[in-house]
């Protein structure tokens, strides 16, 4: 069962052509990792898997139904993100982490139940990420690699079918980042997610990947299990 | 004749003070010199030019179809202004956002002003009135669209991190709307409470300097400054509306401004 699917994917930004026709799978609870150089359209990619862009033909199938068929809101909340550097928003870490719960209760009145039931959730995945004791602390104030903690959590409380990861460890140091790393992959593997991972890292890309996609400009020239790809030979 | 002489002799006095300006001007090396005189000669001719116009107007019999282009081009020209302002924010096209704003919230206020007998249907209030509606909308929107703009540029990345969390183009730019309207407000809300105290507004000096009881020239300025804050709110709402449907598509993709 394909999770994603990526058929012909084309964009353009001005006369620049981003993406030339990229085709890719992901099965259903799969980690693949994206390889390329700046500017071969990685970031890009993603972003039009979750319609924060436009793409300009071709189509892609979120559990076999294109993205266009959702409603927006409805797909970004199916498709997760997190970015290279994590922004965080005005408020605790809790309000941050409740984001996007609490969306679906603006201008209304939460019953008790549901609010106990949404402050479990909160400390649960604070819990799972490692940031229970900073549920109170302004976000805006961490340091990065616990921002980059909240980010994670802010995104998979809303259970996620899918995870696009654009370079989400490259802003963090050595320690932080392998820290990072293993939770990601410890949550998202227990948790059953399908995962996009864009990486400039060649050697994080075969730790992480159960499959390695290389891209080179706009185009997947070679997707593979790590141990079969000829590494030197790949240009990133 | 007697009292235009009198008039250009009046004029050639008070403009003494243009050699102050261009005196310490020169001096501080402040640079204004070029653009003071540049839009001091614009002034003059357009004043110049509009006085004989309105004298026409306000005694002509059928006043309204002069005054109708009259404000039709104080629109088309508010629009501009305020275009220019938005497009240099990297609003594409925003005439068609400003004009119709400034129009729709400086004819809401006027025509209410008119209806409620605030002020009488008479040429000599009605455009001068449309003017100040104008001016004043034309303001608070290049202030509302310039600050709205500056917004959604540097909190790009936090918008588009809300929007990836599901949630909606008018939820994530809420913020940075009410803050663009209430930045472009607060100066003419700021006069609203100093008034009488700092500074006695134009419409009331000229109906003082033109002996009207100063309590009438009180209410008028107050009916003023109601209708150029009014014009100003509903024109800046009506902006941000036009402006968050351009700055975002209908899938809720931020565009690049």
């Amino acid at each position: 069962m394909q999770m994603i699917e990526i058929i012909s994917l084309k964009k353009k930004i001005g006369s620049r052509e981003i993406l030339k026709g990229l085709n890719l799978s992901v099965k259903k609870g799969e980690i693949v990792t994206i390889v390329g150089p700046s500017g071969s359209g990685k970031s890009t990619l993603l972003r039009c898997i979750n319609r924060l862009t436009e793409f300009d033909s071709g189509d892609i199938l979120i559990n076999g139904v294109s993205v266009r068929e959702y409603n927006p809101l409805e797909l970004r909340r199916i498709v997760g993100i997190v970015f290279q550097l994590p922004v965080m928003f005005d408020g605790s870490v809790e309000d941050n982490i409740a984001y996007g719960l609490r969306l679906s209760n603006v201008g209304k009145e939460v019953e008790k139940e549901k609010m106990i039931e949404m402050e479990k959730e909160i400390k649960k995945i604070a819990r799972e990420v490692g940031i229970e004791d900073f549920l109170s602390n302004e976000a805006t104030k961490l340091s990065i690699g616990e921002q980059q903690r909240v980010a994670l959590a802010r995104a998979l409380i809303l259970k996620p079918k899918v995870m696009l990861l654009d370079e989400p460890t490259s802003a963090l140091d050595p320690k932080n980042e392998e820290n990072i790393e293993n939770l990601i992959l410890k949550l998202v593997k227990s948790k059953g997610i399908t995962v996009l991972w864009v990486t400039h890292d060649v050697a994080q890309a075969r730790r992480v990947g159960d499959r390695v996609s290389v891209m080179k400009e706009g185009r997947i020239i070679l997707t593979d299990i790590p141990e079969k790809i000829a590494w030197e030979e790949v240009y990133v | 004749m007697q009292d235009i002489m009198e008039n250009l002799v009046k004029l050639a006095s008070a403009s003494s003070l243009v050699l102050v300006i261009i005196l310490i001007s020169h001096l501080r090396k402040i640079g204004i010199v070029k653009d003071f005189l540049s839009a001091a000669s614009r002034g003059f001719i357009q004043l110049m030019l509009l006085s004989p116009i309105l004298a026409y107007v306000f005694f002509s019999s059928i006043w309204f179809v002069y005054a109708t282009p009259i404000i039709a081009v104080m629109a088309l020209l508010a629009g501009y202004t305020s275009a220019k302002r938005a497009e240099a924010s990297g609003l594409s096209k925003a005439i068609l956002i400003t004009t119709p704003s400034i129009t729709i919230g400086a004819l809401f206020s006027l025509s209410a002003l008119t209806i409620l007998k605030v002020i009488p249907i008479k040429p000599e209030f009605i455009i001068p009135l449309a003017g100040m509606a104008f001016g004043n909308a034309m303001n608070i929107c290049s202030l509302t669209l310039t600050r709205l703009l500056g917004e959604i540029k540097n909190n790009r990345d936090k918008i588009e991190a809300m929007l990836a969390l599901g949630a909606s183009s008018d939820l994530t730019v809420k913020e940075f709307e009410r803050i663009a309207a209430k930045w472009a407000l607060i100066p003419n809300i700021d006069n609203l409470r100093t008034l009488g105290l700092i500074f006695i507004p134009g419409t009331m000096t000229g109906m003082l300097m033109a002996g009207i009881a100063p309590i009438t020239a009180a209410v008028y300025q107050l009916s003023i400054f109601f209708m150029i804050i009014s014009s100003g709110i509903i024109t800046a709402v009506i902006a941000i509306h036009f402006t968050r449907a351009r700055v975002f598509t209908p899938a809720h993709q931020l565009v690049d401004i």
